[in-house]
């Protein structure tokens, strides 16, 4: 049984059809890229998995389970997690405390502190335990939204552009970070726009175009894929990869 | 292991616990205060001196129960009378029509204005916050027009509650030092209350509500329910300082405890000293409850302009000063090694650091 069977998903927002009719599936230990340009329809994607949106129309089921339409703290409860491509970390409150936040739903006070500590030692932020969320940078708030995610206990992770807006020192250390989200349990659908991370991660590429899905397939078929290449990667990387 | 803290990062100075220790013991001898220092004398034994301090705890009531709704949790309502006066009207109706004592006429009507929360919140907390907002001071003034309008709630003309016998079960005094103690032990509940919400889970997730709702909701938690806890915690709080208003003034109608400027007297209270404080509340009423006495004293007149002008005046200082009020220009200015919100990170950690992210 596959983790996830998305069946046909479709979302409009007035005329403009953001997803249609939107088939996937997912295995459990995949980490599946989502590319596509820009409008393409990935975030809405995610937030019709993640029960932000309700779908028009379609199916999505979690381990066998009908979670469509679920409000997203149920689906989260389901085992589900997302980080958000503009990040949401609780301004007012400690890393310790936004991460404690996503593990308190489902243990004791002293438990989720634990659980919270361990999170930050794995995202690398145990430094900064105490300081105030509002005081990091970019980085660290994508490093902290990882931790509060995976506090969740989740077995499917959707990651939003997590590399968006990081520096290129900083990219291989994140990349390595999912890798260790990855060895940690997790299945792992993310959006990015970086090939170059999404080859280094991905054991399997979807593309988007226009809310449809284009391509669904290995990497190396999809990198090199005509209508990906047209649509979206353009012929500067077919030449150079 | 470390300690876990639920609230901001502080640590309490011994000098902390020594000024709230001589602050109690100042509130519990108050009323008895009578004495002379050389040419100094002070005499808290009369009524009025007693009176004031009685505002004060009943405000401070009301704006810690609003701060619980609107400053933890980030809903912000501008119609908390109603809940105030459902307070009111639900002891004092069961008084008259039934002779049931107001301490359990309180608490049903505690229980009224939970009932009420739940009514007007489960349609508008999916409204974002203007919205809410608005909907909340609509309902407020619905809630009014409903009661100037009942016939058993003396409609317009109000309520004249009975003078009974002194007695504790009655809950009526002709002194004013038992409504002193009651006024304080109420004030005392809801920031024991608070007290407790802060430290846990909920204090959590009403903060995380207030600063993401909807990444809190992606971690799993029923934002709704939360919000609706919130909302229960602070009307049913707001309905007892409606209770005993009610038996210490013995009159009520609509215009004394169903009107939108206690609403908005209440957001003003609790936002001058700090709203989402915890100290917020009881610092902002402590100060503008006095000034609105001292200003209608002296200015004279009704006292309905005069001390809101002044209110007026001080919430705009404030806002363009500092917005976190009172308890903002304390951690900022006053003693910012203990709350440096911006600074909270371990230099030796940033020294450390060669390309860590």
């Amino acid at each position: 049984m596959p983790l996830l069977e998305v069946e046909n998903l479709t979302k409009t927002f007035g005329g403009v059809v953001a997803n249609k009719d939107i088939s996937l599936r997912v295995e459990e230990g995949e980490t599946v890229g989502l590319i596509g340009p820009n409008g393409s329809g990935k975030t809405t994607f995610f937030n019709l998995l993640s029960g932000e949106l309700k779908p028009d129309h379609g199916t999505v089921r979690f381990r066998g389970e009908d979670i469509t339409g679920m409000p997203s703290h149920a689906v989260n409860g389901k085992g589900i997690a997302r980080t958000y491509q503009i990040l949401r970390p609780f301004s007012s409150m400690t890393v310790l405390e936004n991460v404690m936040v996503g593990a308190l739903p489902r243990m004791n006070m002293r438990e989720a502190a634990e659980a919270a500590r361990r999170f930050i030692n794995l995202v690398g932020l145990d430094q900064r335990t105490f300081t105030l969320a509002s005081a990091l940078s970019t980085g660290q708030r994508k490093r902290l939204e990882l931790a509060r995610a995976m506090a969740t206990k989740p077995k499917l992770l959707l990651l939003d552009e997590v590399t968006g807006g990081v520096d290129h020192k900083s990219i291989p250390g994140l990349i390595a970070l999912v890798k260790k989200l990855h060895q940690e349990g997790v299945t792992l659908l993310i959006i990015e726009h970086s090939m170059k991370v999404v080859m280094q991660l991905a054991t399997r590429i979807v593309a988007f175009h226009l809310g449809e899905k284009i391509c669904d397939d290995f990497p190396e078929r999809v990198a090199t894929d005509r209508r990906v290449i047209q649509l979206y990667l353009g012929k500067a990387y077919a030449k150079n990869s | 292991m470390a300690e876990v803290s639920a609230t901001p990062q502080r640590r309490s100075s011994a000098g902390r616990w020594i000024v709230y220790a001589i602050l109690g013991v100042f509130v519990l001898v108050y009323p008895f205060m009578r004495f002379q220092v050389g040419p100094l004398q002070v005499d808290f034994t009369f009524p009025y001196a007693r009176h004031l301090l009685i505002l004060i705890f009943l405000y401070a009531l009301t704006a810690q129960a609003w701060n619980i709704l609107a400053g933890y949790c980030g809903q912000v309502s501008f119609g908390h009378v109603a809940y105030f006066g459902i307070g009111a009207y639900t002891s004092s109706m069961l008084l008259m029509n039934f002779h049931l004592t107001p301490w359990i006429g309180m608490l049903a009507g505690g229980l009224a204005a939970i009932a009420l929360g739940l009514i007007v919140g489960l349609p508008t907390f999916r409204l974002t916050g203007h919205y809410f907002a608005i909907a909340t001071l609509a309902i407020a003034e619905t809630v009014q027009t409903i009661f100037m309008n009942w016939n058993a709630a003396g409609e317009a003309k109000g309520l004249w509650l009975p003078v009974m016998k002194d007695s504790l079960l009655n809950f009526q005094w002709k002194s004013k030092l038992p409504y002193y103690y009651v006024a304080l032990a109420l004030l005392c509940l809801v920031y024991l209350a608070t007290y407790g919400m802060e430290r846990s889970k909920l204090g959590f997730y009403f903060r995380a509500i207030r600063d993401d709702a909807v990444a809190t909701s992606s971690l799993g938690v029923d934002i709704l329910k939360y919000k609706l806890v919130a909302l229960s915690m602070s009307a049913f709080f707001s309905a007892l300082a409606g209770s005993f208003y009610a038996q210490y003034v013995l009159f009520i109608d609509p215009f004394s405890v169903l009107h939108l400027q206690h609403s908005v007297l209440v957001v003003l209270l609790a936002t001058f000293g700090g709203v989402g404080t915890y100290w917020g509340p009881i610092v902002g009423t402590a100060i503008l409850v006095p000034v609105s006495e001292f200003v209608r004293i002296r200015f004279g007149g009704t006292g309905g302009a005069e001390d809101l002008i002044v209110y007026g005046g001080l919430i705009v200082l404030m806002t363009l000063v500092e917005p976190a009020g009172i308890v903002g220009i304390y951690r900022q200015h006053i003693r910012p090694q203990l709350f440096a919100r911006k600074e909270m990170v371990d230099v030796h950690a940033m020294a450390g650091e060669a390309t860590e992210e």
